[in-house]
Formats: structure tokens, sequence, C-alpha cells
């Protein structure tokens, strides 16, 4: 699976950017990226940062080893 | 002149009664909020489900409700019944008229329920969660979580050989809710936790450790758990009775194949 890695400017503009109730919510991977799904960039409630969205770079997704 | 005013009185009567108060509740709060309505007939529908879960003595154990199968948008599908609020999608779940939510990528929805501030029915030993999920692959995973796992929060996996958890710290299960449909998970005391899903029921020993002070999340546990599944309702309450499973089911499966 493709998502977004966001570099750390990127992700202090993005984070936390709110629409009402939709919110972007960077997470880390096993190589501690600030990721997030793809699908953000086409949900119509982030349209004002989509330029922005539009800049992340795409990597495959490594998830962190799971935990009990 | 005095058979007019009679009907128009009539009339009005009838009106102020078209919907149960709490269903009437939810609309007056989605509109207030701006949010996109059900169709009439929907409305027509998810009123009976109000009435139903009170018929049945199951939506005063609720502290929480959500449907998201709707016609309305996706801000009306994410407010909680119960409480009159919207939970919150974070990083664009997917929404599909009458389908529901879908997870993928890092999507998730905080219901904003913390069972140690926000609970009123859901207690320390007499707890409950039920949802209604769609099929999912083998690799299908997260439906609730809490963001700190061993928490004491809700944990529902549709997963083989997955493990839960419910006030407590978590416990491996054979219960794997891949056949999908109405899923319960309820603290039926101190000690014990039933798991039932459409193909069977499962008691597993677990004691209670306590209350969650992070909210419930939809396809999402820990920092970076996602679930890739489908949700169409989701309840927080009481522990119910399998009869009350039984007839929470028939209520939500009458619901969904009406629309």
């Amino acid at each position: 699976m493709e998502v977004l890695k966001a570099n750390i400017q990127q992700y202090e503009a993005l984070q936390g950017f709110a629409n009402g109730n939709h919110i972007i919510d960077f997470s880390l991977d096993a190589d501690d990226n600030y990721i997030i799904g793809k699908q953000v960039l086409t949900d119509d409630n982030f349209i004002e940062v989509r330029k922005s969205l539009q800049e992340l770079e795409i990597i495959n997704y490594k998830p962190k080893e799971e935990e009990i | 002149m005095r058979l007019g005013l009679g009907l128009g009185l009539c009339g009005k009567r009838f009106s102020r009664k078209k919907f149960d108060s709490d269903y009437q509740a939810v609309l007056d709060f989605a509109t207030s909020e701006g949010d996109t309505l059900p169709s009439a007939n929907q409305q027509i529908l998810q009123n009976q489900v109000v009435l139903s879960l009170k018929d049945k003595g199951l939506w005063n154990k609720k502290d929480a409700f959500g449907l998201f199968a709707t016609d309305g948008n996706v801000d009306f599908a994410l407010i909680c019944w119960k409480r009159l609020i919207k939970m919150t999608a974070f990083n664009s779940p997917s929404f599909t008229t009458n389908g529901g939510i879908d997870g993928g990528g890092t999507a998730y929805i905080d219901t904003k329920f913390k069972s140690a501030t926000d609970a009123v029915n859901y207690l320390l030993n007499d707890a409950g969660c039920s949802v209604n999920v769609g099929t999912t692959t083998p690799s299908g995973d997260v439906i609730v979580g809490n963001i700190e796992r061993n928490d004491g929060g809700i944990r529902i996996k549709q997963k083989s050989n997955a493990d839960s958890e419910l006030n407590s710290f978590s416990f491996p299960t054979t219960t794997d809710y891949q056949n999908g449909g109405n899923l319960h998970i309820d603290r039926i005391n101190s000690t014990q936790v039933v798991l039932k899903g459409e193909d069977g029921i499962e008691t597993v020993t677990s004691n209670s450790t306590t209350l969650a002070s992070n909210p419930a999340l939809i396809f999402r546990l820990g920092g970076g758990s996602y679930g890739n599944g489908n949700i169409k309702t989701f309840s927080a309450r009481s522990s119910f009775t399998d009869q009350e499973k039984n007839d929470y089911n028939t209520i939500i499966n009458t619901y969904l194949n009406a629309i």
C-alpha cells in the first residue's frame, strides 16, 4: 500500500488541519516517517490544503510492528 | 368555519407527533449543523430504529450510538444519536451512501466516547459494544480500538486468532468475525467477557482492570494499527443478554435490509 510521507516542515504545516469534524493526523511508520493515507488527496474537506498534500512524497507503507 | 378550524388543529397535532422526540432531536441537531438530512423515507426507517430500541429496552442501555449507513451525508452519519455530538473523521475514511464508512490507509474515526468520563450505562463490570460490519479479508483487522493498548479500552478485531479487550488487558480469542454482520462484545462481570458474531459465541476469562481515559476509535488501535473494514453501526452500552443481542440484530438488520 502506498502512503504519503511528510518531511518535518510539511508535517508541521499540515498536522491537525481541521475542516469541521474532519482532521488530518499523521502517524509514524516503521522508519519513523510521518505518513498519511492517500485518500486525503481526494477529500473535499481538505481542498484548502490539497496543493500541499499533493507535494507529499509517495512511499510504500511499512507498518510499525504490532504490539499486543 | 368551525369545521375548518377543527381540521386545522387536528393536522397540527399529527405533525407534532411525527417522530419520536429522541430521533427528532437528531434531525434538529443535524439541521443546526448544516448537515444533509436523510431522505424522507429513510427518516421514517430511522425513527423506527429508535422506537424499536426503546420497545426492547435497549435505547436506555446505550451511552453512544452511531448509524453510519444512511443516505444523509457523511456529517450526518458521524452524529452520535445518544450524545448529540459529532464523531471526528481523521484522514478521510470513505463514506458510501447507505453503505457506511470504510477504513483504509491511516483513516479512522474518533467516537469521542471515553468510558472513564462519558459513561453512564457502560460500567467497569457491566459493559458492551456492538458494531455492524461488512465481510472482510483475513488481513482485515481493527474495527474498534484505543490509542493506548491494554488501557481498559474496547478492542474488536475482524481477524483470525485475534486479540480483544474490554475494560481489561488484551486476551486472545478464537472468534474471528470474518462473516461480518452484527458483532457484540460484552463484559458480564469482573472475570468474563462474551464475544458474539453471526457465526458463534465465545466466553473468555478476563479480569476487568479499569475504564479508559482515551476515546474509543474505529479502525485504529495503538500508534500504528489501522483497519481496512467497513462499519455501519457503533454503540457503547451496558451489557446485553443473548436475547437482547438477538433483538438488537433484528432491529439493525431490518433497517439495513430496508435501505
